[in-house]
This record gives structure tokens, sequence and C-alpha cells, in this order.
């Protein structure tokens, strides 16, 4: 990870890049698969995890940074009942939507949480989704040292590996660290990582001293806002987010087309109203043509297929 | 006409009262509309800078207090600001036809010199934010001759980069010290003021001093704009009233934002349609703030 940031990107230029089948937007929704892999007293944490557990009213209480808290450190079994919602029946009903609409994803899975569900895991392969890595545990990884975090990493891989039969070409860090991008170049396997929310198209960045290939990730257009106080109150709220964007960059994608994120969680929208907005927005980008729903791995691949030079 | 001058050490709760003043705005306008970018990517604390933490001040990351340590995510969605957010506004600034206010950071304009030069050939407004964020908050514990020497590291950073000096100011912390400096160091006016609808003199130390209100509820960075549209609907409703109360004593507005927020597409989007909404009716006049303080200079400033 580099010790500078670059504020400048394509300023006023941006690349024009050709999206397969002529697209003008490519769309990507990537799925945080963590249920199971947050911090549980049952698995011998300090604390058990009170992070975005729920749409109407969260606690904001980082298990990591509140692992000092006598309170937490007893099982609490509604937030356990909250992630498994979303891993037991959440995933199932988003896999059953994107089925129907014949939308790709990708899957940012946590490997402890694949492992407490491998059936999941198996039907994200069946179904034609990218399983991405996230981390086995989806603890912050600035928390890691280096060591750890490569330990960290390569259970993942071996995880992911096992469970879906796909190897992972690309990582969305839990709090990435300052060790995070050397650490996928040095193991091996990938091609990108999501790191980054400072664009609206994928870029290259330096590791190492070669090319290393970023596809943007989106916390405004991410399920993770229904919890926040600057966040959705309704579910239409996340359908309005999704289209208010969407409307403004496929507008903008006639002259240079673009790319769009979009983040969801089993628990959050997986629930029967939420997953509405990502149904209606679905349904809504599709009226439009020349809109591509992608995994992360095939925009990567035509980004480097036609800049990697 | 003579307008009330308190000094500039008082509070002043009765302001205009039932009687504002009555100014005329350039080609009879009912409304004059401040559009005032935030362009402060860069210049904010930052753990590569030196600062003890990351600021997590944007939209859309977990709100969550500093914690010391390089927090990319919140990183990024600054970046993001200076990257894509700036150049997506100014676009539909030449759009819409529609000179800002731009109160820049010298720090942010330092790390992305080619936004100052468009802010600068765009004939946009540059507005003094403070050199550095870090020392935003804290502009109290400065000396005199401190603050001094942080107003003159500006308004060089401005000058070299984007081709002109501020004569505006607007830092939410100022002090009393800070509009003396502001006199002394040749200012024309502050907006370290959010007390009143219309431009408002004061008194310091026997000379009158202009503050230009900045605008508090509607920007970006309030908590409640979720979204774009609603940030939309909240304009129009400041505006319509706002409008027809400028048929008898005409109004000001400020639609203030930030690059990493009004920059996103969705809410861009809303900005312009507000912009654009706004536009459609008789008698508004787009302006600068050194424009409208130009103006109210000439009318009741005594000069």
């Amino acid at each position: 990870m580099p010790a500078f940031r670059d504020f400048i990107g394509y300023a006023d230029n941006p690349p024009k890049v050709e999206w397969p089948g002529n697209a003008l937007l490519a769309i990507n929704i990537a799925v945080n698969y963590e249920e199971g892999a947050e911090w549980c007293i049952e698995y011998g944490d300090p604390s058990c995890e009170h992070r975005g557990i729920d749409p109407w009213g969260a606690a904001h209480r980082p298990a990591f940074e509140s692992g000092g808290d006598p309170a937490d450190r007893q099982r609490d079994l509604y937030v356990e009942d909250v992630y498994e919602y979303g891993s037991s029946t959440g995933f199932w009903r988003l896999l059953g939507i994107f089925r129907e609409h014949d939308v790709k994803a990708t899957f940012l899975c946590c490997g402890k949480a694949l492992e407490m569900n491998p059936e999941a895991a198996a039907a994200i392969t069946r179904e034609g989704h990218e399983a991405a890595s996230h981390g086995y545990r989806w603890v912050p990884h600035w928390t890691l040292d280096r060591e750890q975090e490569r330990e960290q990493l390569r259970r993942n891989v071996e995880t992911i590996r096992r469970l879906t039969g796909q190897q992972p070409v690309g990582q969305r860090t839990p709090g990435a660290s300052l060790n995070t991008r050397q650490l996928l170049v040095e193991e091996g396997g990938f091609i990108y990582d999501s790191d980054t929310i400072a664009d609206d198209l994928p870029y290259f960045t330096t590791v190492n001293e070669r090319k290393w290939l970023l596809i943007p990730y989106a916390n405004a257009t991410d399920d993770q806002r229904y919890p926040y106080p600057r966040g959705f109150f309704e579910v239409d709220d996340f359908f309005r987010c999704l289209k208010e964007d969407f409307d403004q960059l496929y507008r903008e994608s006639a002259t240079t087309p673009k790319m769009m994120s979009v983040g969801l969680h089993l628990r959050l929208s997986g629930l029967p109203g939420p997953s509405n907005a990502v149904e209606r927005f679905i349904l809504y980008a599709k009226s439009f043509p020349r809109v591509w729903f992608a995994r992360r791995d095939e925009i990567a691949r035509v980004w480097l297929e036609q800049f990697g030079k | 006409m003579a307008l009330p001058v308190m000094d500039y050490r008082a509070r002043d709760l009765a302001g205009y009262g039932p009687n504002p003043p009555k100014v005329e705005w350039p080609g009879g306008a009912r409304i004059a509309i401040n559009v005032v970018v935030n362009y402060e990517e860069g210049g904010e604390p930052c753990v590569i800078h030196g600062d003890p933490y990351c600021l997590n001040a944007g939209r859309d990351n977990i709100p969550q207090g500093p914690r010391g340590i390089r927090d990319l995510n919140v990183d990024s969605e600054f970046d993001y600001g200076a990257r894509v957010g700036v150049w997506r506004m100014l676009r539909v600034f030449k759009t819409q036809d529609i000179q800002a206010s731009f109160l820049v950071i010298g720090r942010a304009l330092e790390s992305n010199p080619e936004v100052a030069r468009a802010i600068g050939a765009a004939g946009h407004e540059p507005m003094d934010h403070g050199y550095r964020w870090a020392y935003m908050g804290n502009l109290a514990a400065m000396t005199r001759e401190e603050e001094r020497q942080f107003l003159r590291k500006e308004i060089e950073v401005c000058e070299r980069l984007i081709g002109s000096r501020p004569v505006g100011h607007f830092v939410g912390s100022a002090t009393l010290q800070t509009r003396e400096l502001l006199i002394e160091e040749g200012y024309l006016y502050d907006s370290n003021f959010v007390a009143s609808d219309l431009p408002v003199f004061v008194n310091v130390k026997g000379k009158k001093w202009l503050l230009v209100p900045y605008g508090r509820t509607l920007n970006d960075a309030q908590e409640r704009f979720a979204l774009g549209e609603e940030y939309f609907r909240y304009g129009k409703e400041a505006f319509d009233r706002l409008y027809k109360e400028g048929a008898t004593i005409p109004k000001m507005l400020t639609v203030s934002l930030h690059s990493r927020v009004c920059g996103t597409p969705g809410f861009a989007a809303a900005v312009e349609r507000l912009l654009g909404y706004m536009r459609s009716f008789p008698g508004v006049w787009f302006a600068r703030r050194d424009e409208i303080a130009k103006v109210w200079i000439e009318q009741f400033g005594d000069r």
C-alpha cells in the first residue's frame, strides 16, 4: 500500500474503455459474505460483534474496539441470530433474485463464513458468481501484523478454493492495512483489489514496482448505509440512491463508458423488504440498453487487456 | 442609506429585525445566489501528512471518531472528491454558465494544481479556507503572527496556482483576532457568519467591515441529506421562500457544497437540477461572493 495519496487521478480525461457487447455502463454487484466470520464468544474471541447488525438501529460498537467492555464478554444470542439470518435465509433470497434476472455477481467471501455454510459456497460457483476474497475472519486487517495478515490471506485462499472450487483473483479487505496490497502481489494468483472508493473507473497503481489494478468499490451505493445516521430510512431510499447514481453515470457513459459498484450484505439486503430495493434496481437498470452486469474479475480482465500493457 | 453597525466584539441579536435594507442587485434581480464549493481534499488531517489521525468527514464511511491509523477507506473518500468530484462539478458550472466561489485549502491545491488552474481559468472566485484544515479548528491557539503567516501562505498559494488572491475568508473557527488580521492583510469581507440572510457591516476598530453570510442549512455536508434528491427538495423550499420575499426586499441564498459529496454521480445531478430550477425564474442573479460584497459596499459602505 503506497504511503502517498494520488489526488489527481484521471482528472478531466478519463480513458474510454470498450466493454464487451459495446456496453456503456458496467454494473458490479458485490455481496459481502461475512456471516459466521465475525467475532463471536463461541469461537474464543474476546467479545461478540456489534457492527452493522440490523438495518433498523444498529449499535455502532466495533468489537475490536470495545473488547475491554465486560458487557461484551458474553454470548449475545440476538446478535448471533442477526448474522445467522443473513447466511441461512438472506443469502438464498438474493441468490434467487440474481438467478431470476440473470445477474452474475461477485461474492466477497470470508473463508470462516463459508466453512459454516458449505452449501452456500457451492451454490456461488454453481450459479456462475465470482468468489473473491474478503479475509478469512471478518476483522480489520490493520489490527494484524504482516505475518498474521499473510496467514489470514493464505488460509482464506485455501478455504475459498476448497469450498467454491474457484481461485480468488480479487480482494476487498475489511480494514485494509498498509501491507495488504504488497501481500496480494507477493502471494500471487490475484489480479486486482478493491480497497479504494476513490474513482468511478478502474485504475492502476504501483506495487513493488509493478502495475497493479484497482477495481473501485463504492460506500455511497452500499446497503451498509441503512443503519447510518446519514443513511437509508426507508427501503425505497436505497433504491433511489442507486437510481440517482445510475442515471448520472449512464448519462456520462454516452461519451465515456463507466462503471458502477453496488455493495450488499446478506443480513441487510437479504431481509424481505430491503431485497425489493435490489430487485427493483436490477429491473430498472436492465430497462436501459447497453448495460452490462459484470463480475469484478470480468471487469478486471477487460481493463488489463486494454490498458495493462 | 445608513445601516446599523455594531462593534465587532458585541453580539447582535437584533440585526435588521423587521426592516432589512433594500439592496439593488445588478439587473434588478430579486435574489442573488452564491454557489460555494469547499475544496479541501488533501488539506484534511491525515496520518501521512504527520497528523495524529485521518479525518472521517465525508458521507459514506462508517461514522466513527478519529482512530490513530492510516485509514484507507476514509482517505479514499476524500481522494474521490479531488480525482472525480471536483471535475464533475466544474462541468456542471460550465453547463449552467455559473461562476462560483471556491473555498480552497492551500494544501489541497498544492496536491492537485490542475484543479487550481481550472478554477482560475473558468473565472471562479478563490476564497480563503485556511492553508491546512488541521489548524482550522484551532485558530485560537495561534499567536497573532502565526495566524498572519497562515493567511499569507494561503494568499501566496492562491496567487501562484489559481492566478489571483482571495479577498474573502471562511474557516468555521475564526476569532476576533482573525477579523482584525483580515483587514490588515487586505481582504474585502469574511463569511465567518451565519446570523442573517443578508450581508451585515460590523465596526472593527473604527473601520466598517463586511460579513457576507455563509450557508448553514443548504449545505451538502448536513447529515440530513442522505441523497442528492433530498438536497434538491430542501434547496427548492429555501429558494421558493426567498424568491417570494425578494419581490419586495431582494435577498441572497448560499448553495454550499463539498467536492467529495456533491461530486458523487447522483448528488451532482441533483445539484444541477436545483441550479436549473433556480435559473428558470426571472430576476435570479448567480453571483460570486466578491461580487455580492462589492455591490453591498458600493450601496451601503459610505464610500
